[in-house]
């Protein structure tokens, strides 16, 4: 839907209801913090907020999110030398469910690129043309990353979900 | 195995309060008379450039409305700018591409330097053109952060305060003689000329 420009910034309101918490969820499994995606999901929505010009406000907002995202995960692994052995939710991830810390366990052990390609088209449905908007990269790649985080994942996750 | 949609726990979590309140704040502080950087961190006042960096923009949301609309990458690179006796008018303002990843970002100090620089892309090469009476092929080196002490990002650079929000960019100091506009386009295609040879 085209961005309109109103003085009481509703279209902002409905925008942040209906997208917040997919892109922050998204985010999640595709950094495995919650701090990184609640930050960039608001700085996402904050920049979008100054715009004027979006056509299409929410790809907009799931985009820079993603950027945000990427650019805080790059940083970090710059700035922070983190054990081997370190998860990197372990820090932010008390309020998560049991199982949410689970999934993200598992798919930690996913390359981003792999995370991200089974995050959007398995864990969102997005097509694989959308994810590879978000991750940079093409379709093609999507789909075979997707494909293999796919298979390392059902592996990571059958002890799991077949124990009594 | 089980069919369970493994995501299916990560679509039950909520996601923590308040960032409304972080959105509606941003969005009322959106007044005029500052730049906001990549992070959304306001910067200095800009008071009388204010007008210079608006038509540098609108520059940009032509250029956006060219290409068909808006972009839902917001990081649209913008050629000319004019300022301060810092002049590469004389450059196409579309995006000077290199390859598919790498687009070259013309620059300036003063506060429309951040304007474009912060437009540019993770993986863009910058150019940073710096005003001086010498000689071009004196003053024309190639560095890449971080061993380019001259534009840091959110650092003060040889120019003043220079907010460098794009991590990732190679960040490419030249410097033409007089900085006139023949010399500043000069430098710029000879630094495209040299990337695409590369």
């Amino acid at each position: 839907m085209p961005q309109e420009e109103t003085s009481d910034r509703t279209w902002l309101r409905d925008l942040f209801d209906a997208e917040h918490a997919p892109i922050w969820r998204a985010l999640l499994a595709w950094t495995g913090s919650p701090t990184v995606a609640e930050d960039a999901v608001a700085e996402a929505f904050c920049q979008a907020a100054r715009r004027t010009d979006l056509r299409d406000p929410a790809a907009w907002v799931w985009k820079v999110a993603f950027n945000l995202a990427g650019r805080e995960m790059a940083r970090r692994r710059i700035d922070v030398a983190l054990p081997e052995d370190a998860d990197p939710a372990a820090d932010d991830a008390t309020t998560l469910s049991a199982a949410t810390l689970d999934l993200l366990a598992a798919l930690d052990r996913l390359t981003p690129q792999q995370r991200g390609a089974v995050v959007l088209v398995d864990g969102f449905g997005l097509p694989s043309a959308r994810a590879a908007e978000l991750l940079d990269t093409t379709p093609t790649t999507v789909r075979v990353q997707a494909l293999r985080a796919r298979r390392r994942l059902r592996t990571a996750l059958t002890p799991i979900e077949e124990a009594p | 195995m089980t069919t369970t949609d493994p995501f299916a726990p990560l679509h039950a979590e909520v996601p923590p309060p308040g960032a409304w309140a972080r959105v509606a704040a941003a969005a009322s502080e959106a007044e005029p008379g500052y730049l906001v950087d990549l992070t959304g961190r306001r910067r200095r006042p800009v008071g009388q450039w204010m007008a210079v960096a608006a038509a540098v923009v609108l520059v940009a949301l032509a250029g956006v409305a060219l290409r068909g609309g808006s972009d839902p990458d917001p990081l649209v690179p913008i050629g000319p700018c004019d300022l301060g006796g810092i002049a590469v008018d004389g450059l196409d303002p579309q995006p000077i591409p290199v390859d598919a990843t790498r687009t070259v970002v013309p620059s300036s100090l003063g506060p429309v330097g951040p304007v474009s620089a912060f437009r540019a892309r993770e993986g863009a090469v910058v150019v940073e053109l710096f005003v001086g009476d010498f000689d071009v092929d004196a003053f024309f080196r190639v560095t890449a952060p971080p061993d380019n002490e001259i534009v840091p990002r959110d650092g003060v650079g040889t120019g003043g305060p220079h907010p460098h929000p794009a991590p990732g960019c190679t960040t490419i100091a030249a410097q033409a003689a007089g900085g006139t506009s023949e010399a500043n386009a000069e430098v710029i295609n000879r630094i495209v000329a040299a990337l695409g040879e590369s």
